[in-house]
């Protein structure tokens, strides 16, 4: 299925997803599968620093393919985010379209430390 | 990405300032990129990673300096201040390892080890005792696990080495004998060998220079010569090459640019390395395995100087300008988590 021509849709689904970054390895966020016939639209991104002591370094990324697959573009890249502390990467006046067959990821630069929640529109 | 509705202060009800930009600063909060980029531009943002590395402890200034300040010695750039110090902060000498700064032996006669923690928030805190009380001129050097303290003057010369053991706190233990009683020399090590160099003794600047094996005890034994002799250098080593610059020739103002190396594995003299970027003595010494930095110091007409200069151990050749501390300071002390012979 192509994805929806958005001036024409049928379904819109307000939804939020979690991941936490228990490694620091690259994690999918939120993966919009191919042929889904879906878009997202991503209006939040929040990062938080759940430990109390240390900064820690987050870099989230846009890939070309759906479970962080394909190539990754920097949406932010090794931005620090201070102990105890919530850090806004994505917002509505940045919103992001995840087309079919696309996704977002984060990699931590330190495990457990991080923790990520996107709010999007499911749009079909 | 505009500023909007996500004030870094939503957590509290105040306006926060980010505590700075260690790792370990406080800045609790919902921030925006927008705002993380403004105080990142104001060197608060408190960024992962970024610890303290080479302290540069109190010392003299118009009074004394109570606070530790931090470069990293990959790159070149001003001093910036991490942390308070408390109680007599001037003339102390200073040794770590990769996780701890120490330092002992001031002004007051005091026979007091403090440390901070290179990961902490700088808090300091009382790691111990000395054997005695060093008080001013005392030099210290370590390896990773052990940090030794040995000379100073409390009234006249002093010999005794008293040692540490970095990781655990308590009070220091002796070590052995200097070959000559003397103050105001240089501390270096190896991975394996301390030594210290210059100083005065018996009212007059030495060339002498005695080692220990840092991993043993007892008594110092002869190592060699600087030249010529002078008290107040700094130094620094790498696990292969000590590094000895400035200092003062004689009683009368006779200050020094010289620097001078040694390979610390064979006994005998230092070798003409290069110049300073001016003559001082009570500067100090520190660095990495591959730049030796020189901070602080008095010139000869007794001003105070905030310069910090480097040279690259591995390549004989003059001192570059690396930045400022942020005051004039002299007689302070040194400690490196990158430290050269680590």
């Amino acid at each position: 299925m192509a994805a929806p021509n958005i001036v024409n849709v049928s379904t819109i689904t307000g939804k939020s997803a979690t991941v936490s970054l228990t490694s620091t390895s690259a994690t999918a966020v939120l993966s919009n599968a191919a042929s889904s016939g879906k878009v997202f639209k991503v209006n939040s991104l929040i990062v938080a620093n759940v430990d109390g002591t240390n900064a820690a370094n987050i870099s989230i990324n846009y890939y070309s393919q759906d479970d962080i697959g394909g190539t990754a573009t920097e949406i932010v890249s090794t931005v620090s985010v201070p102990a105890d502390a919530s850090l806004v990467v994505i917002d509505k006046n940045s919103f992001i379209y995840l087309e079919e067959d696309r996704s977002i990821g984060a990699t931590a630069a330190v495990a457990n430390d991080l923790k990520v929640i996107v709010s999007y529109e499911e749009i079909s | 990405m505009p500023q909007r509705s996500w004030p870094g202060s939503l957590i509290t009800k105040t306006p926060v300032t980010p505590g700075g930009a260690f790792e370990s600063n406080a800045a609790s909060g919902v921030w925006t990129l927008d705002e993380a980029l403004q105080w990142t531009g104001k060197d608060l943002w408190p960024t992962g990673g970024k610890t303290a590395q080479c302290l540069f402890i109190g010392g003299q200034s118009s009074g004394d300096s109570a606070d530790i300040l931090t470069v990293t010695v990959s790159t070149t750039g001003n001093a910036i201040s991490w942390t308070d110090l408390t109680g007599d902060t001037s003339s102390p000498s200073g040794c770590g390892s990769a996780t701890r700064a120490l330092w002992a032996s001031m002004s007051g006669d005091t026979n007091l080890i403090q440390y901070v923690d290179y990961s902490s928030d700088g808090t300091t805190a009382t790691f111990g005792d000395l054997v005695q009380a060093d008080g001013v001129g005392s030099a210290a050097l370590s390896t990773s696990t052990r940090g030794c303290f040995a000379a100073g003057d409390d009234s006249s010369a002093r010999d005794v080495i008293s040692y540490v053991t970095i990781s655990s706190t308590g009070n220091a233990t002796d070590f052995g004998d200097l070959t000559i009683s003397r103050y105001y020399m240089t501390g270096m090590a190896s991975a394996t060998r301390g030594l210290w160099c210059g100083g005065e003794a018996g009212g007059n600047p030495t060339t002498r220079v005695d080692y220990i094996t840092i991993a043993s005890t007892g008594n110092a034994i002869d190592f060699g010569g600087v030249d010529p002799s002078t008290y107040g250098a700094a130094g620094s080593a790498n696990t292969t090459r000590g590094i000895y610059a400035g200092g003062s020739t004689s009683n009368t103002p006779d200050e020094t640019n010289k620097v001078q190396y040694i390979t610390i594995a064979t006994l005998g003299n230092f070798a003409d390395f290069g110049d300073l970027t001016e003559a001082v003595k009570f500067g100090v010494g520190q660095g990495s395995d591959t730049r030796s930095l020189r901070a602080g110091g008095r010139l000869a007409d007794d001003s105070r100087v905030a310069t910090i200069d480097y040279v690259t151990i591995a390549s004989t050749g003059d001192s570059t300008d690396f930045g400022d501390m942020t005051n004039d300071r002299s007689s302070l002390a040194a400690a490196c988590a990158v430290q050269g012979n680590l």
